[in-house]
């Protein structure tokens, strides 16, 4: 299968371990992944702020940079979500043609129907799944598919594990008292648990929930579930 | 009546535009279970620390003895039965006949051609309600039409109860605070059963 | 005091000490059960499907139905009144009260008596107003706002209703129930909560007595028997609406539903999503219509109706599950809404009811996470209309510089070399970061991650083989 792989602007610029893990992950599953050079960003910064011109001409770019493949696929459930549910709304002349988008969980589950990736990683892991994910993909379940199956790995249940995490793109800097007062629940229901690292979909919720904790020295190793699945092979 | 034409033609103007949307007619529920044990578990459950009871006999007679049996004050206390409407604030018990009962959600269905009609199931501490069991439905939607001449239907699920003070629940808020219910084989005769029940001759009994 | 903005007020509810403890246990609690129910019921979605299209189905047909309505209740014995605004809605309220001398009512439930303003209404008239729904009558008594669309007290802890009922209600606590200190152990916390209750009972239960007219809202009005429907738990509803002479009933349009066959699915969806009950303990659906009168109400809603992008906001039920899940909602509470209905549908619907002025942040008070419209019960998808709103302030909006900047962006974004060539600023940026507004929004309180050696697309090129290996092949 000829997949193109969409690799976030701020997971290329701040996370490449996570594009590079995604790679190998799609790799390994026998993908022939195509990396176009000229991509970008998916336009959702623009579109969530109510400017859906900005965010067509991000479309059309991102359109144009992804053809000729059988799908494309992204290690983030926003963006995912943003050119699966919200490019077929955007204003504009002619109609968007892009490829069937994924994100990884989703796309290893639900296309590829392979579950176990020979990962291993051994201890006790929280999951966080991006919102995204689960209330615009309805792809909630996936990444727990696949995380059940790496090998000497413990899923740690929170009572907060369906929370926002309070990043919300913009919002967090628009409203950075209710993004923190967010966040800090969410990082507060995991206070009494005993876990060594939390696992999510999405790496801006992880870089939220990361930079919350680190300036109040609470321990929280954060992990992409595709630095996990290629745990394995790197 | 002027502004309720107005008002029906301003939704008139602004419903014009909008796109037309078929009723989906119908909803089918399967469900195999069996209603009756299920009205016994969602009707206890409802109760959880007995203020919800679940009985069946096998007739009229058996329902008498029964009744006799768990309110041997019937003829001393307060009570409030079927439709009587005078209404004082509480009183002890109440004796209700039940049109339908729903397996479900554990309800208890009153038709009655005036709200005030079902005072018994009201302003009473304990809300006795017999019915037949040929009237038990699987869910809501098999519910039959009002029963002939009955305006208003009251459908009673558990106990009166709130949860408004720190989502603490309470049993109970201002209605009953327990439920009885007395399912009887075959056909309910509440008329006869009331007469009987409150019948003076038997007052030695009671 | 009233803030301007949501921002203000959200500042304000987040510096109360205990209220999002008080908010995230009891929404998270009436989620719990409301995931634990749907558990045993199968047809959940399905059920949803088919609400949302009984609701619009209503909308788009609701001239004819609601004149069914009208016909058939009258019919009934309802007098039937229409009120094009709050005020007109006041005014006929007072008449009624006015006609049969009455001094005294009870009150049921009922968000549109709040969006009305009726209390200060009847109350200005002279007359003597008591909320009977037990969380409406706390908040009654402090002079308050609900705090919720259905659990109007959600906010208050038992030590705050504790300290109101011993001032205005003369309650004294049992011997057995007295503990030391300004908290109330754990232990004791229901016992005392039941007492509460129960003084509530017995001061309500002389209320209902004397009271002469009866005002409830309505659940559901329903078109082919001219009937109006009313869901609770504590029976107050059924009182207020059964023993005074009088009952007044007040709705808007929008709570039609075409046959008493489509009532068992709302019946399903409402108390579920709720409170997790199957069932609410008393649904009355009230079909003798002497002695009473229903008030239709616009009030602004067929302007919403006309709008075609956003009429489907009219098919909300108020069970108020979408501010059960809301992570705003769970710090601000209603109060940080700033308008009688809160919550995502309220950061919806006040903008339409109460205007863009006034209302036209809160759609942008939202990280869009989009659990409200995952739990609506009617398909509503409540976080899609709050985009549409930020679009449509955008677009209402003169040049700003936020379009400035996302017009720079949009820029970058179709020129890949210059995209990066910006990002290489970040490192710049953040050692600048208290001096930027945009960061320093963010660094007040969080972590700015490094800046890793290289990008990923920049790795990519390096290796060169991965892509132009493909590239050759196409």
């Amino acid at each position: 299968m000829r997949v193109a792989l969409f690799v976030p602007c701020f997971i290329n610029q701040l996370f490449p371990d996570v594009g590079r893990a995604t790679l190998a992950v799609l790799e390994n599953a026998g993908c022939e992944v195509y990396v176009p050079l000229g991509q970008t960003c998916c336009g959702q910064p623009p579109f969530n702020s109510g400017l859906v011109d900005e965010a067509r001409r991000a479309a059309d770019h991102f359109a144009a940079q992804f053809q000729g493949v059988d799908a494309i696929v992204t290690p983030s459930g926003s963006c995912a979500a943003m050119v699966r549910c919200h490019y077929p709304s955007l204003p504009g002349q002619t109609p968007l043609s892009v490829p069937p988008t994924y994100e990884l969980c989703q796309f290893l589950v639900d296309v590829l129907n392979r579950l176990d990736h020979g990962a291993t990683l051994v201890g006790r892991g929280l999951i966080h799944v991006g919102c995204h994910q689960r209330n615009e993909l309805h792809s909630g379940d996936a990444p727990f598919a696949l995380l059940r199956r790496v090998s000497g790995l413990e899923l740690v249940p929170s009572l907060s594990d369906e929370w926002c995490c309070g990043f919300g793109g913009t919002f967090s800097v628009n409203y950075p008292r209710l993004s923190v007062a967010m966040g800090s629940r969410k990082l507060a229901a995991y206070e009494p648990l005993d876990y060594n690292f939390l696992i999510t979909t999405d790496s801006s919720c992880g870089m939220q929930l990361q930079g919350l904790a680190e300036r109040r020295n609470q321990g929280l190793r954060v992990l992409h579930v595709a630095e996990v699945l290629a745990g394995a092979h790197s | 009546m002027r502004r309720i034409d107005e008002l029906l033609q301003r939704l008139r103007d602004a419903s014009a535009a909008l796109p037309a949307i078929e009723h989906p007619g119908p909803f089918d529920v399967p469900d195999e279970r069996d209603p009756l044990a299920l009205l016994e578990e969602r009707v206890c459950a409802l109760g959880p620390d007995g203020e919800s009871s679940f009985a069946i006999v096998e007739d009229n007679d058996a329902l008498l003895t029964r009744l006799r049996a768990d309110y041997p004050e019937r003829l001393r206390a307060e009570w409030v039965v079927g439709d009587e409407a005078a209404a004082p604030m509480f009183y002890r018990f109440g004796l209700t006949e039940a049109h339908h009962l729903v397996a479900r959600s554990g309800t208890i269905v009153l038709d009655v051609a005036r709200a005030l009609e079902s005072l018994s199931s009201l302003v009473v501490e304990e809300h006795v309600v017999v019915a037949s069991v040929d009237r038990v439905v699987m869910t809501l939607d098999q519910l039959p039409p009002l029963a002939r001449g009955a305006k208003t239907r009251i459908l009673i699920s558990g106990p009166s109860r709130t949860a408004d003070i720190e989502k603490t629940l309470v049993i109970p808020a201002h209605g009953p605070c327990r439920t009885a219910l007395y399912l009887v084989r075959g056909t309910l005769d509440f008329g006869a059963l009331v007469s009987r029940f409150f019948s003076s001759s038997d007052r030695g009994a009671g | 005091m009233k803030g301007k903005t949501l921002e203000h007020r959200a500042r304000r509810q987040l510096s109360q000490s205990g209220l999002a403890d008080t908010l995230y246990r009891a929404t998270q609690r009436a989620v719990d059960k409301r995931n634990a129910t749907i558990e045993d019921h199968a047809e959940w979605e399905r059920r949803r499907d088919h609400a949302r299209q009984i609701k619009l189905h209503t909308l788009c047909r609701i001239d004819e139905l609601l004149a069914q309505f009208i016909e058939r209740a009258q019919a009934n014995g309802f007098v039937v009144h229409a009120a094009l605004d709050a005020e007109e809605a006041r005014r006929i309220a007072l008449r009624i009260c006015r006609d049969h001398g009455v001094t005294r009512v009870i009150k049921g439930k009922s968000m549109v008596s709040e969006e009305i303003a009726l209390n200060p209404a009847l109350e200005a008239a002279g007359i003597e107003v008591t909320e009977s729904d037990l969380g409406e009558l706390i908040v009654q008594l402090l002079g308050q706002a609900p705090a919720h669309i259905t659990a109007p007290a959600i906010h208050l802890a038992v030590e705050e209703i504790l300290t109101l009922f011993r001032e205005r209600l003369a309650y004294e606590l049992p011997s057995e129930l007295r503990f030391e200190g300004a908290a109330i152990p754990p232990r004791q916390r229901s016992a005392i909560a039941r007492d509460l209750t129960l003084a509530a009972r017995r001061f309500l239960q002389r209320r209902f007595l004397r009271a002469q007219l009866g005002f409830s809202g309505a659940n559901f009005l329903i078109a082919d028997s001219g009937r109006l429907v009313l869901l609770e738990n504590e029976a107050n509803i059924r009182l207020s609406t059964t023993l005074p002479r009088v009952h007044v009933a007040i709705a808007g349009f929008d709570k039609l539903i075409p046959s008493h066959d489509d009532l068992a699915t709302f019946l399903h969806l409402l108390p579920t999503s709720s409170t997790g009950q199957r069932l609410t303990s008393y649904v009355s659906e009230i079909g003798d219509g002497d002695g009473r009168h229903i008030i239709l109400l616009d009030n602004g809603r067929s302007q919403l109706l006309a709008d075609a992008e956003h009429y489907d906001l009219l098919s909300c039920i108020r069970c108020g599950a979408c501010s059960n899940v809301c992570p705003i909602f769970r710090n601000i509470g209603g109060h940080g809404y700033g308008g009688v209905y809160s919550g995502p549908i309220g950061a919806a619907l006040l903008p339409h009811l109460g205007g863009i002025d006034a209302y036209g942040d809160l759609p942008f008070a939202s990280s869009l996470c989009g659990a409200c419209s995952s739990i609506c019960p009617v398909g509503i998808p409540i976080h899609e209309r709050l985009l549409e709103w930020r679009e449509r302030a955008q677009r209402a909006r003169g040049t700003s510089g936020e379009k400035l900047i996302a017009r720079a962006f949009a820029w970058l974004i179709e020129r890949p070399a210059w995209f990066a060539a910006a990002a290489t600023t970040y490192p710049l940026a953040q050692s600048f970061s208290r001096l930027l507004p945009v960061l320093r929004r963010w660094s007040s309180e969080r972590d700015l991650p490094e800046m890793p050696r290289q990008t990923f697309l920049e790795w990519i090129a390096d290796e060169g083989r991965e892509t132009q290996r493909r590239e050759e092949e196409r």
